[in-house]
């Protein structure tokens, strides 16, 4: 019913009018919010970091935030009796709504909780990471594939997501050596490549059925389970699609077919632009392809000097000439840029981009909820300001993910020039 | 050679320093344009940033420096640091290098070379109109160590410290360079802050050889377009610079 009103609702207005409904909407409820003191809470941190008062860098500090943000992942996992992960906490109209176990990010958090649990030696993380690679097998249809969105979501196939599991579910086979994972993620794996387009994009049975230059996750995924069980049967899936990808680039660097929607695919999320390059540089170091360096490096680049010159986090949406299109950021994104910055450090050693990703972390963490109530305590909001365009007036489980990918690989580097310098 | 100093801050330190290593060098600027900051950079030069703090405070105060008139400030400016009534060469007073008042005076004096100290961030009108008039000074190999912090940069990457002296032009420092030549390394320095004034004070006494350069042979080395821009160290790398200097002593 809801679903035709909306449809409804699209076929009568302009995409513009819609836009600004949808926001109109949002400040409607971030205002009847404040009533709610959870939200206040949220709120008036959002508004408070704007101070430029000083964040801890020190390697102890950082293990603190980590473990705040891991506590808050675990306990969404507990609230879910499916093992499944809880895909965001909303506020609307002052209430607070939590959502479902969502497949696809469970998925991606495996991996990170199996990371956590090496670095600090966790055994309840681990055993936490392995429940929620069963919840994905309980999940999979026995063709193969995952549906799109959180549990109870509408039930169609998706092959981001099922990409997005599959390197869950391999990473929880390299961990445990047992077959179901593997089995299942190559079953995952088969589905993707039956249904990818003579141009190398997979349109059908994706969100939307848009072709997105963001499946260059797809392509990590498949590159990590056919590395997991040492064969080459994807490799030319992998390469058409990243030939696909490398086409919908701009020489500027800026993505085309980037955004998760039809309406704003002029203004990409960085959260998608930062999937697509992740992706690439994820290829990059398995397949060795110098064009996928390069077109990461050319789109980094360009985000590492705004980042830098501004001295203020990205913007959540850029438009083809690297203008932004909304004032709000995208913390996801933000986060996900940082790991993009510190992986090409690793990869060609130049330093601005190590420094561009510390101070990043930094502003991250300055999000971070240190607060009394549970729900909140250890999460970041989606935007910045907390009522922004991406996941408005929400905690976002994914966006915490990253968040924690961050700073692991921060701990890791900052270990690493430590022990070089002693 | 018709050349002018172009000086922001408090004519002490570095900016006296190369006035005076001017002048022993026979090198006596026909005028010095002492450049007080424009209204949008009070807060920066003069508060330190305080005024972020308080908006309301600040605006008044913007209002009220953009309404005195050059004078009162010169005359307080006299005051303040009396060493300015011994220079011998003529001082004209501006706010900002990139006011009107000062391309006029720039227009006027129609100097070979200005050199430009401590004014802040050269506008695109005042580059253009003095094309390869302006020069600077930089604590960096370029193009490779653009941007801020190269002192730092260049001792984290374990490369040595070069000095240049270029032309002004649009992007940073991103001019056509004059002269460079390798700097000194402090001995034992006991902080970054100790090493870094060091290159710096090595970097100034630079500009009588690029004067001698541009009067004699101006041979000139243009840059490369590429993006090298450096920025301000992240405090943990500091650290790690800081330890790096302990080990090696």
């Amino acid at each position: 019913m809801g679903r035709k009103i909306i449809t409804k609702i699209k076929k009568t207005f302009s995409t513009e009018s819609i836009y600004f409904l949808e926001r109109a909407y949002e400040y409607i409820s971030a205002t009847i919010s404040i009533l709610n003191p959870i939200y206040r809470n949220m709120a008036f941190k959002s508004l408070s970091t704007r101070k430029n008062n000083e964040v801890q860098y020190s390697i102890k500090a950082t293990k603190i935030f980590i473990n705040k943000a891991v506590g808050w992942i675990l306990k969404q996992q507990d609230i879910q009796e499916d093992g499944g992960i809880t895909s965001w906490i909303r506020f609307r109209f002052g209430k607070r709504i939590r959502g479902a176990s969502y497949p696809e990010v469970t998925g991606y958090i495996i991996p990170t909780l199996f990371n956590y649990a090496k670095v600090f030696k966790d055994e309840d993380v681990f055993k936490a990471a392995l429940n929620a690679a069963d919840f994905e097998l309980n999940v999979q249809h026995k063709i193969g594939y995952f549906n799109a969105g959180p549990v109870g979501f509408v039930p169609e196939p998706c092959v981001f997501d099922s990409a997005q599991i599959i390197t869950g579910l391999v990473q929880a086979y390299k961990e445990t050596g047992e077959s179901k994972y593997i089995e299942s993620a190559i079953k995952a794996c088969r589905w993707i490549c039956s249904v990818q387009e003579e141009d190398g994009s997979w349109g059908r049975f994706n969100y939307l059925n848009m072709k997105r230059t963001y499946d260059t996750k797809v392509c990590e995924a498949l590159l990590e389970a056919q590395s997991a069980i040492d064969t080459n049967n994807f490799t030319d899936n992998i390469n058409s699609n990243l030939d696909y990808c490398l086409i919908n680039q701009k020489e500027n660097g800026w993505f085309y077919n980037c955004d998760n929607s039809f309406e704003r695919n002029n203004a990409p999320l960085t959260h998608t632009i930062g999937y697509t390059i992740q992706g690439f540089l994820a290829c990059y170091s398995m397949m060795n392809r110098s064009d996928l360096l390069l077109a990461s490096k050319k789109s980094l680049m360009v985000l590492m000097h705004k980042f830098e010159l501004l001295k203020k986090p990205l913007a959540g949406r850029y438009y083809s000439n690297w203008k932004p299109a909304v004032k709000s950021s995208c913390i996801t994104g933000n986060a996900q840029l940082s790991i993009c910055w510190m992986e090409l450090y690793k990869i060609i050693d130049d330093t601005r981009y190590l420094n561009a990703a510390f101070k990043m972390n930094d502003w991250l963490k300055k999000m971070q909820y240190q607060s009394k109530y549970e729900e909140i305590d250890g999460g970041l909001p989606g935007s910045y300001p907390l009522w922004g365009d991406y996941c408005p007036n929400a905690i976002n489980s994914w966006g915490i993910k990253y968040f924690i990918d961050a700073l692991l690989m921060e701990l890791e580097l900052k270990e690493k020039i430590m022990e070089e310098i002693v | 050679m018709r050349f002018g100093l172009a000086v922001g801050g408090k004519f002490q330190g570095h900016t006296r320093n190369v006035y005076t290593s001017l002048l022993a060098n026979n090198l006596k600027p026909n005028f010095i344009l002492y450049c007080f900051p424009d209204s949008k950079n009070i807060n920066r030069y003069i508060f330190r940033g305080i005024l972020n703090r308080y908006p309301l405070i600040a605006f008044f105060i913007k209002k009220a420096y953009q309404i005195t008139p050059i004078f009162i400030l010169a005359i307080l400016y006299k005051i303040w640091f009396p060493y300015i009534k011994s220079i011998k060469s003529k001082v004209y007073y501006v706010k900002g290098i990139n006011s009107n008042k000062a391309l006029d005076i720039l227009l006027n004096e129609q100097p070979d070379v200005v050199i430009v100290l401590g004014c802040g961030i050269v506008g695109r009108r005042l580059c253009e109109i003095f094309h390869n008039k302006l020069l600077n000074a930089h604590a960096g190999k370029l193009p490779e160590f653009r941007g801020v912090d190269n002192v730092e940069w260049a001792n984290f990457e374990g490369v040595k410290v070069i000095g240049t002296i270029h032309y002004i032009a649009t992007g940073v420092d991103s001019g056509d360079i004059v002269y460079e030549q390798k700097l000194k390394n402090l001995e034992n320095p006991q902080s970054v802050d100790e090493m870094r004034e060091y290159a710096f004070s090595q970097v100034f006494s630079l500009f009588p050889k690029a004067l001698e350069t541009i009067s004699k042979e101006p041979i000139i080395f243009k840059q490369t377009k590429q993006r090298t821009t450096r920025y301000i160290m992240h405090p943990y790398l500091k650290d790690i610079l800081k330890n790096k200097l302990k080990v090696e002593q």
